[in-house]
C-alpha cells in the first residue's frame, strides 16, 4: 500500500512490518471511507519517530492528535511492546488510544500489552471476512464512536 | 525433591546399610557361639557314653573273675584261674578311669566312693574263696561260696552302677536336648537375620535407585527438558505469528480477488477461490490446535477443588449452543468433587459434550449420560452418548494428536479435541479411556485423584 495521507493530517497510525496485512487492514478501513487518513510504518523505530516528530518526521506538526494507534507487536528494530511503553509512559501521547493488532495470542503478550497501558487488544483472524469485519468495526468505533481525550 | 528431604533419603539409607551390617555381624556371631556350644556339648555326650562304657567295663570285669573262681572252686585246675588275674588287673584300672571321668560330677564321685568299699570287699570275698580251695579243699570253698556273701555284695556292687548308669542317662539326655535347641535356635537366628538383612538390603538398592541415582540421572535431564521447553515456547510463538500472517494473506487476497475481479471469474474459478479459502481457514485452525495443545503441555495446573456437578453443567450448556435446535436428552447424576484447575477441567467436559453432541447429531432420541464410579483413591467420571460410535480396533488412535475416526464430510473437526482431554486429566495425575461400538454410541471415561 502506498502512504497517500498527508502527515499533519493523520487519525490512524498503522505499524505494521508485513505489506500484505498492511494492504488487508488498509482495505478493511477503506470500507468505513477513512483510507485517506491512513498512514502506514513499517517498524518501531519509525513509529516512534512519528509519534514524537523526530528523525525523518521533524517536520510533522499535527494540529490535531492521533485518533488511533493500530500496533503490531513483532516489528523489526523496536518492538511493539517497546512502542506502547514509550507512547504510554509520555505526557504528551499517553492519552492516544493504542490498539494491539497481531497474530499473537499468547497469554504473556496479553498481560504485558495491557499492563503497557494497551485500550484493545486484537487478535488478526485467518478468515478474511472475519479480518474485514473485526478490523472495520474497530476503526469505526475508535473513529466514529469512541470520544478522545482533550489534550492542550 | 527439595534438599533436606533429600538427605533424609540418604541419612535412611545410611542408617538401613548400618542395621543391614549389623544383622549380619550378630548372626556371624550368634552362629560362632552356637558352633562353639555344639562342640562342647558333643564333647559332653561322648564323655556320658565313656562313663557309661566304662561302668559296663566295671561290671563284666568282676564277673570275669567270678566265673574264674566259680571254675577253680569247681575244678581246684589253675587254668580256670585266669579270667580271675586279668580282671583282678583291670577292675582297677577301670575303677580309676571312672573316677578321673567323673571328677566334675559329684553325684557320680559319691556313688563311686560308695562303690570303692563294695569292690574291695567283693575282691577280698573272691581271694578268700580262691584260697579256701587252695587251702582247705573243696569243701571249704563250697561252704564259702554258700554263704552268699560274695553274691550279696555283687548285688551291691550292682545296684549303684545302675544308679550312676541313671545320672549318666539323665545327663546325657539334658545334654542332647540342650543340643538340639542350640541348633533349632541357631537355625531359626541364621534364617531370620538372613531373611531381614536381605529384604533391608533390598530396600537400600530401591532407595538407591529410586532416590539416589535416579537425582542424579534426573538433574541432567530436568535441565535437558528446561531446555526443550523452552525452545518449544519459542518455536510455539513463531508459529502463532509467523505461520499464519502468509495464511491471512492467501484467505485475504483470494477474498479480494473474489470480490474486485468476482466478474472476471467464471463458476469454477468461483469454486477454486472457495477451496483456497476453506482450505486456509483448515490450516489456520490446525495451527490454533496444535497451540492450544502445545499450551496445555506446559500451562501451570493450579489446583482447587472444583464443584464437577455445576461445572459440567456450564460445560453442557456451552456446547448445546452449537446445536440449540437439537433435543437431546441430557441425564446427569450429582458429580462428586474433585480437586484440580477449573480452566483446564472445563476444557475436559467442553470437549467430551462438544463430541457427544456431535456424534449424536445424526440420531434420532440423541441421549448424553454422565455419571461417575469411585474406586480407591480415584473417581472416574464418564460420558455416554448413543451416537456415531467407534470401532474399538481404532481405540488407541482416539486420543492421538489430529487422530480422526470420521471423516471431515461426516463430522468435522481436526482431532485435537480428545487429544487434549489425555493431556490434561494426565497432567491432574489420572487417565482416560474409551468404549464405543460402531453406531449405538461411545463412552469416555476419565479418572482423576481424590482430593
Amino acid at each position: 500500500m502506498e502512504n497517500t495521507a498527508n502527515i499533519n493530517e493523520v487519525d490512524v497510525l498503522m505499524v505494521e512490518d508485513s505489506p500484505n496485512d498492511a494492504e488487508l487492514i488498509a482495505r478493511a478501513l477503506s470500507k468505513i471511507n477513512i483510507a485517506n487518513k491512513i498512514y502506514w510504518v513499517k517498524d518501531g523505530e519509525e513509529a516512534l519517530e512519528f509519534v514524537f516528530s523526530t528523525g525523518k518526521y521533524a517536520s510533522r506538526t499535527a494540529s490535531a492528535p492521533l485518533k488511533v494507534i493500530l500496533l503490531d507487536l513483532k516489528l523489526p528494530k523496536v518492538n511493539g511492546l517497546e512502542v506502547l511503553a514509550k507512547v504510554k509512559a509520555d505526557e504528551r501521547t499517553k492519552t492516544v488510544p493504542m490498539v494491539v493488532v497481531t497474530s499473537s495470542q499468547e497469554d504473556r503478550d496479553l498481560k504485558e500489552a495491557y499492563k503497557l497501558g494497551a485500550n484493545s487488544y486484537i487478535v488478526k483472524p485467518i478468515d478474511a471476512s472475519s479480518f474485514v469485519k473485526a478490523l472495520s468495526e474497530a476503526g469505526l468505533y475508535w473513529l466514529a464512536i469512541n470520544k478522545p481525550a482533550i489534550i492542550k | 525433591m527439595p534438599l533436606p528431604k533429600k538427605l533424609s533419603v540418604r541419612t535412611l539409607n545410611a542408617v538401613l546399610i548400618f542395621l543391614i551390617v549389623a544383622i549380619f555381624i550378630v548372626v556371624s556371631l550368634l552362629t560362632y557361639q552356637s558352633l562353639i556350644r555344639i562342640d562342647t556339648d558333643e564333647y559332653w555326650e561322648i564323655h556320658s557314653y565313656q562313663v557309661q562304657g566304662m561302668l559296663d567295663t566295671l561290671i563284666s570285669d568282676l564277673e570275669n573273675m567270678e566265673t574264674g573262681q566259680r571254675g577253680y572252686v569247681i575244678t581246684g585246675q589253675q587254668d580256670f584261674l585266669e579270667p580271675y588275674t586279668a580282671g583282678l588287673l583291670d577292675v582297677n584300672k577301670t575303677f580309676q578311669t571312672l573316677q578321673t571321668l567323673t571328677a566334675d560330677n559329684a553325684t557320680q564321685q559319691h556313688y563311686l566312693a560308695t562303690m570303692q568299699p563294695l569292690i574291695a570287699a567283693k575282691l577280698a570275698d573272691l581271694q578268700n574263696s580262691i584260697s579256701l580251695r587252695t587251702n582247705e579243699g573243696f569243701a571249704a570253698a563250697q561252704a564259702d561260696v554258700l554263704t552268699n556273701k560274695g553274691k550279696a555284695i555283687m548285688d551291691s556292687i550292682r545296684a549303684v552302677v545302675a544308679n550312676m548308669q541313671t545320672t549318666e542317662a539323665e545327663l546325657l539326655h539334658a545334654r542332647t536336648n540342650d543340643l538340639s535347641q542350640i541348633n533349632a535356635a541357631t537355625e531359626l537366628i541364621v534364617l531370620w537375620g538372613s531373611i531381614i538383612g536381605f529384604l533391608l538390603a533390598l530396600l537400600v538398592n530401591y532407595i538407591i535407585y529410586k532416590f539416589i541415582i535416579g537425582e542424579m540421572v534426573r538433574k541432567p535431564l530436568l535441565e535437558e527438558a528446561l531446555k526443550a521447553n523452552k525452545e518449544m515456547e519459542a518455536f510455539s510463538y513463531s508459529v502463532s505469528h509467523d505461520l499464519r500472517a502468509p495464511l491471512r494473506a492467501i484467505d485475504g487476497f483470494t477474498q479480494i480477488l473474489v470480490e474486485d475481479y468476482g466478474s472476471k471469474l467464471d463458476d469454477e474459478g468461483k469454486r477454486v477461490a472457495g477451496v483456497i479459502r476453506t482450505s486456509t481457514v483448515q490450516m489456520g485452525r490446525l495451527i490454533d490446535d496444535l497451540l492450544s495443545f502445545s499450551r496445555l503441555g506446559r500451562a501451570e495446573v493450579k489446583k482447587a477443588s472444583i464443584d464437577m456437578t455445576t461445572l459440567a453443567n456450564e460445560a453442557y450448556a456451552e456446547a448445546k449452543k452449537s446445536a440449540p435446535e437439537r433435543n437431546i436428552a441430557f441425564v446427569m447424576a450429582a458429580l462428586p468433587e474433585v480437586n484440580g484447575d477449573r480452566d483446564l477441567i472445563r476444557q475436559v467436559w467442553a470437549n467430551l459434550f462438544t463430541n457427544a453432541v456431535k456424534f449424536t447429531s445424526k440420531k434420532e432420541g440423541a441421549k448424553i449420560e454422565v455419571g461417575t464410579t469411585s474406586a480407591g483413591d480415584t473417581i472416574t467420571y464418564y460420558v455416554k452418548d448413543n451416537g456415531a460410535g467407534f470401532d474399538m480396533q481404532y481405540v488407541a488412535k482416539l486420543f492421538g494428536v489430529f487422530q480422526r475416526l470420521h471423516s471431515v464430510e461426516e463430522f468435522e473437526g481436526t482431532g485435537i479435541g480428545l487429544a487434549n482431554v489425555k493431556r490434561i486429566v494426565e497432567r491432574h495425575g489420572g487417565s482416560v479411556r474409551a468404549e464405543g461400538k460402531v453406531g449405538e454410541g461411545a463412552t469416555f471415561y476419565f479418572t482423576l485423584p481424590k482430593k
